[in-house]
């Protein structure tokens, strides 16, 4: 009867190993095995032998149960000696103890990782092992990317961080750590220890920030100065911005070193303010000087002109001559402090540019020029000229000194002969004209017959102060192209000289048309 | 015909110099009284109340009270805003030359740089000067810039 039993029983339990073995352990979504150790002459375990595997194994590799079944372990599969799993698999059957690990087998091309438990169980071992090769590939993913992570922070000067508003710690990037000197993880991160090493001239402000942002949760975003570890000062920039989580907020943000950026943008604020303080010195001093200058040099003409008056025909030949240079020499200095006072003034001037007939500023200069027109014999002669925005009087001495120049560069002798052309240009981004903005644009060129000037001092030829000839051959102050370029920039246009040495001159202006 | 009273208002003493020199070639009938500031010629006028010249030379760049102040004070006085004034200054400057119009300048000369440039314009400026007090012409027309 007992056997009976037992017999019923043994059946049973051997149904439900059946069962087991084929549903239970197949949909298991572990690769199940059982091993059970071989012994050696001096009753060593020198292998195990698959008693069992279940399919598991064939969904996750190209391995089949039915060529494993009954195989020795090692002769079977020698990865398992190299990466250690037949130790802990010896170990787990003489001590009897359950053993966790994770394992890495290649079959052919592919890599399968293990998170993998040994099991004693009667006279073998159970190997579970779960599958976790994709776990494995998203950490070696993330690991890469957090080394892309930290690269970047130190190509950046960037260091991140993360504030735990409640606990006041503070998770730190490896390169916040180097921006301030130390190595990696070598200082305690928490916000109060971060706070020591801001400048004490910005720490009062930065605290009061950090307070107000800590209410309103609002966006951080501040420069200061701080002193790292090996006491130098360095510019930070930090933006935080806050977010919630249960109970709780963090601040998530940025360190950025802009030592560079903000040493670079001092320099540039100090270079401007010289350049303007020096910009605005200078024409005060030409302004101040020229003015000042006037006044006694009138009263040296006023004094020749007497002098001249009452001593004339009493002088003799070589005092003659002495107080003609007098006389002359002077004049050119007036010429050259007027000239000088109008440039300084080109730019301060308020008057609001009105609508301009430049026929009407032609004829006002020609009157003005009538006298050397005369003497010379000059022609000159114009096509019908726009109407244009402007400064009249700045127009008048543009148009003064451009033809006046074409009267007095001329060979002794020649006829000066100067033409006016007007035609109607558009600078766009295909057809670019010095720094002209797009537009409609009045081109005047103004050709004469004239000695000319060598091609290659084009730009030079109005500069302040350029002048090409000697004094003594033709009059001239050296600023009355210097003149004429401000005035045409004044009125946001350009002007431009072309020439070759004894074939007259080419000065081109360009003005804003009023049709845009 | 009566003499032209012409009183010059100016610092400078070779100008004044200039001036009388050139007032003399100019060749008509005029007594000369100078004056080197402003408040040195409110007080004459006041005290010439009786007795005021017929034509004013007032510089502007003066100490004491600049020409521009002057020129306020004398448009501002109901016995004196009748006086022709000419302005006589080195200054060039738009700025200038307008503030002295809209103050009631009648004239605006800039001091020349030869001499006889400048007996030019006092012939020029004199002679108007008889046309109005002549009434040749009305006093708003009374403006001239050389």
């Amino acid at each position: 009867m007992p056997d009976r039993i037992a017999l019923r029983n043994r059946i049973s339990e051997l149904e439900i190993s059946k069962m087991f073995k084929e549903r239970l352990l197949d949909s298991s979504n572990n690769v199940i095995a059982y091993l059970e150790p071989m012994f050696d002459k001096e009753g060593q375990i020198e292998d195990f032998v698959i008693k069992y595997v279940n399919n598991r194994i064939e969904e996750i590799t190209s391995l089949e149960t039915k060529d494993m079944i009954g195989m020795r372990w090692l002769e079977y599969d020698a990865q398992n000696l190299t990466n250690g799993v037949f130790d802990y698999a010896k170990n787990c059957f003489t001590t009897g103890e359950t053993f966790d690990y994770i394992s890495k087998y290649v079959f052919g091309d592919q890599v399968v990782w293990f998170s993998a438990r040994l099991v004693k169980l009667e006279a073998g071992v159970v190997n579970f092992l779960k599958d976790i090769s994709k776990e494995k590939e998203y950490e070696e993913q993330l690991l890469v990317q957090n080394r892309l992570l930290i690269e970047a922070e130190h190509v950046a000067s960037i260091g991140s961080f993360r504030w735990d508003l409640n606990k006041g710690t503070l998770d730190l990037s490896e390169n916040v750590y180097r921006l301030l000197h130390y190595e990696p993880f070598e200082i305690e991160p928490t916000f109060e220890g971060i706070l020591k090493f801001i400048h004490k001239k910005d720490i009062k402000w930065v605290r009061e920030v950090i307070e107000k942002s800590r209410k309103t949760k609002e966006r951080i975003d501040i420069t200061f100065k701080i002193v790292t570890k090996t006491g130098e000062e360095r510019y930070v920039n930090t933006i935080g911005e806050y977010y919630p989580s249960a109970n709780n907020w963090y601040v998530v943000g940025v360190f950025k070193d802009v030592t560079k950026q903000i040493e670079q943008e001092s320099i540039l604020q100090a270079r401007n303010a010289e350049l303007k303080k020096s910009n605005s010195d200078l024409e005060a001093f030409n302004r101040i000087a020229s003015h000042d200058l006037q006044e006694p040099l009138r009263k040296i003409q006023m004094f020749i002109s007497r002098l001249y008056d009452e001593e004339k025909g009493k002088l003799g030949p070589r005092s003659q001559n002495y107080l003609d240079k007098v006389i002359s020499s002077t004049e050119r200095m007036r010429n050259l402090i007027s000239n000088l006072l109008s440039y300084s003034r080109i730019e301060e001037v308020d008057d609001t540019p009105m609508r301009i007939d430049l026929n009407e500023v032609l004829a006002d200069v020609l009157e003005d020029l009538g006298q050397r027109i005369e003497e010379t014999g000059a022609s000159i002669d114009a096509d019908k000229l726009p109407e244009i925005n402007g400064i009249q009087f700045q127009l008048e001495q543009l148009f003064l000194n451009l033809i006046g120049n074409s009267l007095k560069y001329v060979e002794a002798g020649v006829v000066p002969m100067i033409r006016i052309k007007n035609t109607l240009v558009s600078v766009d981004r295909f057809n670019k004209i010095s720094n002209l903005s797009p537009g409609n644009y009045h081109k005047l060129e103004f050709t004469d017959n004239g000695i000319g000037f060598d091609d290659q001092y084009g730009e030079k030829i109005f500069e302040i102060f350029q002048r090409l000839h000697g004094k003594n051959e033709y009059s001239g102050t050296g600023l009355g192209l210097a003149i004429c370029k401000k005035i045409v920039e004044a009125h946001n246009g350009a002007i431009q000289g072309t020439s070759k040495n004894n074939q007259g001159a080419v000065f081109t202006v360009y003005l804003p048309s009023l049709s845009k | 015909m009566t003499k032209m009273k012409i009183l010059l208002v100016d610092d400078d003493e070779d100008d004044r110099e200039f001036f009388a020199d050139a007032l003399v070639g100019v060749n008509m009938n005029t007594q000369l009284q100078q004056l080197d500031n402003g408040k040195s010629c409110l007080d004459y006028l006041m005290e010439q109340i009786e007795n005021l010249p017929n034509l004013i030379f007032l510089d502007l760049n003066m100490p004491i009270m600049n020409g521009f102040e002057c020129l306020a004070e004398i448009r501002k006085n109901p016995k004196l805003k009748e006086l022709p004034i000419a302005i006589y200054s080195t200054s060039s400057s738009d700025k200038d030359i307008e503030q002295t119009f809209l103050r009631g300048a009648n004239i605006y000369i800039k001091k020349p740089s030869s001499f006889e440039d400048l007996k030019k314009s006092l012939t020029q400026v004199i002679k108007m000067n008889w046309a109005y007090h002549m009434d040749d012409f009305k006093k708003e027309n009374f403006l001239l810039r050389i």
